[in-house]
């Protein structure tokens, strides 16, 4: 089997791949419309905020502080259209701000200050949630929910020549610009790690930290960029929440969501197009579980049954990729072992019997 | 290496939250379009201040439902009663225990807790037999024997039915729904009583039923859009929302769909002017405000108390005292035209339940008390 493994890596790598492509085609074909459309809806905040999370993890900090910088997201792309009258694209412009804000704070904090990762993380992300509710309490006076005529949602774009497309055109078109740039970002972010300088400094420091540090790359400003790029995506994707979805900011409204996209990040091993993948996977089980429960044939099931089936699918693709994990490791192993044999016996050779040659 | 000193961080950080207020320094809208009938403001103001009270909300307030019910009552009792009353918001179950602990210290005459666990209530009325409890919003599978606690059971069912009425003549499709939060019994109360009233006067109407599930079912927005919009997709275009805090999402999706809604607990019917056909009102402000009376007159009274439609703890916005007629202002014509007809059938049915001629199922009795 390991042998196999061995013989046709790059093949089963690409079926993999193929296997996720086909996957997703049978996905389209096989959904309704309507909940293809609410699944692509609901991934978008998972894509945007798996992206964000391994930016950061790829330059070597986990971002705990997702949930806070989606929450902060939401509530100032709100904040700052109430009674304006502004174009809610300005909101959005100054949730992603906000963010990137935040992610500065963030990166300074533990770069500089050395404040624990994690008490940081959780600490920023109360902090948000507590501070969004007082905000809304001591300026707007309201309690709970923030909603007002002059905040307008974001307006849906057909895109031109693709939504005249037979079968795919109203699938993939007439949904908000966050939906289209998410889609732009994923080409985005996998281009700046793999194609640039940059990106290649990034993933030096998360791979390990001190040789780049030795080959002359500057760490903390690295590190500095990619969690003020990671707090720009987690806030824009908040403002998918409050002005892409709702046209409202309510009380913690993420719901969690951005923990999700965390756990989308390392179940994709950190790479741009998986992520965007089990984005997808996750936005289109949750639309079924909604859209199942009036279904003829499964309505017979009780509705919890239902609305677990995402938890379900969930863990059942856990164990899958750390079988894969667990592979590749073994692969790894044999692979050097095969290629270095010799090198290995003769090296084995000296040190058992040194100067018998 | 960057080199950043504490005082330029502190200066970076000062700017951020200069920002953040700033942001926020647009003042609060003044909101007077109100057809408030409430008597209220001829009253007197009474002093009772050697009666005091406190009340547990479970969340923070804001839900545009049950917990905002809560507090106005609450505020209604301070201001007319002139009692001492203290309004503590928790942030989530995990408080509850805690906080109404915390409030018992203080030794009001009366702790009213609003949808504490009957876990919580049933050992807290046990452990301080001489503090005086009222525990609404908080369903019981067995109501501890002691006499320091009361509740009022507000038959949601009724007003529900009548909510159902109003969908089942309004509907186009001949498809309406219903979302709850989860599939808890005292959702289902509502559900079902909507469901009944939907089906009296459209028996060949198809009653959807969905719930959103999830870790926050009540304050997840997000997902109870994208289920109505699923639910508007099926053909359904008049939704009845129990959801808490989720809700908003629904009333949003039939906004932005042109379709329809019913509220929930508090009037909801301005939120989404037109779209919000009327809101099947849960009067905990009611039942707050009659507890602390019970204080002030010294009538309380240990036990479960039925209150429903007759006693006004149950009813629609459309009621007299509340008189919301903002769909009919804002409405389409072909569904405002119907109107009168709906508020006729509305009141006949009304009356039947109130003489008993109607008995809408009650999902709580059928499950705690099947041996009736």
């Amino acid at each position: 089997m390991l042998e196999l493994m061995v013989k046709y890596q790059d093949d089963l790598r690409r079926t993999l791949l193929i296997g996720g492509v086909i996957l997703t085609i049978l996905v389209f074909v096989a959904l309704p419309t309507n909940v293809i459309q609410s699944g692509i809806r609901l991934s978008t905040p998972f894509v945007l905020g798996s992206l964000a999370a391994l930016i950061a993890s790829r330059a070597g900090v986990l971002n705990l502080a997702i949930e806070g910088k989606m929450l902060l997201g939401s509530f100032i792309a709100v904040a700052v259209l109430f009674q304006r009258d502004l174009d809610p694209a300005v909101g959005v412009l100054a949730a992603t701000i906000a963010g990137g804000v935040l992610g500065l704070i963030f990166a300074i904090l533990y770069l500089q200050i050395r404040v624990n990762l994690i008490i940081l993380a959780l600490a920023l992300n109360l902090f948000v949630a507590n501070a969004t509710v007082f905000f809304m309490r001591t300026e707007f006076g309201v309690f709970g929910t923030l909603a007002d005529p002059s905040i307008r949602g974001l307006p849906t774009y057909d895109l031109p020549i693709i939504k005249d497309l037979p079968f795919i055109g109203e699938l993939i078109s007439g949904y908000n610009g966050i939906v289209y740039i998410s889609w732009m970002m994923v080409v985005a972010i996998w281009v700046l790690l793999r194609k640039t300088q940059f990106g290649r400094h990034i993933r030096a420091v998360g791979e390990n930290k001190e040789a780049a540090e030795t080959a002359g790359i500057n760490v903390t400003r690295v590190q500095i960029f990619a969690l003020t790029l990671s707090g720009m995506l987690a806030g824009f994707a908040g403002s998918f929440f409050s002005l892409g979805i709702l046209s409202q900011f309510l009380e913690n409204m993420t719901a969690g969501r951005g923990w999700i996209a965390l756990t989308i990040s390392l179940f994709a091993l950190e790479r741009p197009l998986p992520a965007f993948f089990t984005s997808l996977f996750f936005g289109f089980s949750e639309a079924l579980s909604l859209d199942l429960q009036n279904s003829e044939t499964v309505s017979f099931l009780p509705p919890d049954i239902l609305l677990l089936m995402p938890q379900v699918a969930a863990i059942g693709a856990l164990v899958l990729v750390a079988l894969r994990i667990r592979g590749s490791e073994l692969l790894k192993r044999r692979q050097f072992v095969a290629q270095f044999s010799k090198e290995l016996g003769d090296l084995k050779r000296m040190v058992i019997s040194p100067g018998q040659d | 290496m960057l080199k950043i000193s504490h005082k330029q961080i502190v200066l970076l950080l000062v700017i951020a939250m200069g920002a953040i207020i700033s942001v926020g320094m647009v003042h609060a809208q003044d909101d007077g379009s109100d057809c408030s009938v409430d008597v209220s403001s001829d009253v007197e103001p009474q002093d009772n201040s050697d009666v005091s009270f406190a009340i547990i909300l479970p969340n923070a307030r804001g839900d545009r439902s049950f917990i905002d019910s809560a507090a106005a009552g609450a505020e209604r009792a301070i201001a007319e009663l002139g009692v001492e009353g203290t309004i503590i918001e928790t942030a989530g179950v995990q408080e509850h225990d805690a906080a109404v602990r915390r409030a018992v210290q203080d030794e009001p005459d009366l702790v009213i807790t609003i949808a504490v666990d009957e876990s919580i209530i049933s050992e807290i009325v046990e452990e301080f037999p001489d503090q005086k409890f009222a525990a609404q919003e908080t369903f019981f599978t067995e109501i501890p024997d002691v006499d320091n606690l009361a509740l009022f059971n507000i038959l949601t069912h009724e007003n529900s039915y009548l909510a159902g009425i109003a969908a089942g003549m309004l509907s186009r499709t001949g498809i309406v729904g219903a979302v709850g939060g989860g599939d808890f019994p005292g959702i289902n109360l509502f559900i079902q009583g909507y469901e009944e009233g939907v089906l009296s006067v459209c028996p060949d109407c198809t009653v959807l039923r969905s719930y959103v599930g999830g870790s926050n079912p009540f304050s997840d927005p997000v997902r109870a859009k994208e289920l109505a919009l699923s639910m508007y997709a099926d053909g359904a275009d008049i939704l009845f929302q129990v959801a808490g805090r989720s809700g908003e999402g629904v009333l949003e999706a039939a906004n932005e769909t042109g379709n329809f809604a019913i509220g929930v607990d508090s009037n909801q019917d301005d939120t989404f002017p037109g779209t919000v056909i009327v809101s099947a009102m849960k009067r905990v402000d009611n039942a707050v405000f009659s507890f602390v009376e019970s204080m002030v007159n010294d009538t309380y009274t240990p036990g479960t108390t039925n209150v429903g439609l007759a006693e006004g703890f149950a009813g629609l916005s459309w009621d007299d005292g509340i008189c919301s007629r903002t769909f009919d202002e804002n409405g389409p014509e072909d569904l405002v035209e119907k109107l009168p007809a709906v508020r006729e059938a509305i009141a006949e049915a009304r009356e039947g339940i109130l003489s008993g001629d109607i008995v809408v199922t009650n999902v709580l009795f059928e499950e705690f008390d099947s041996g009736d």
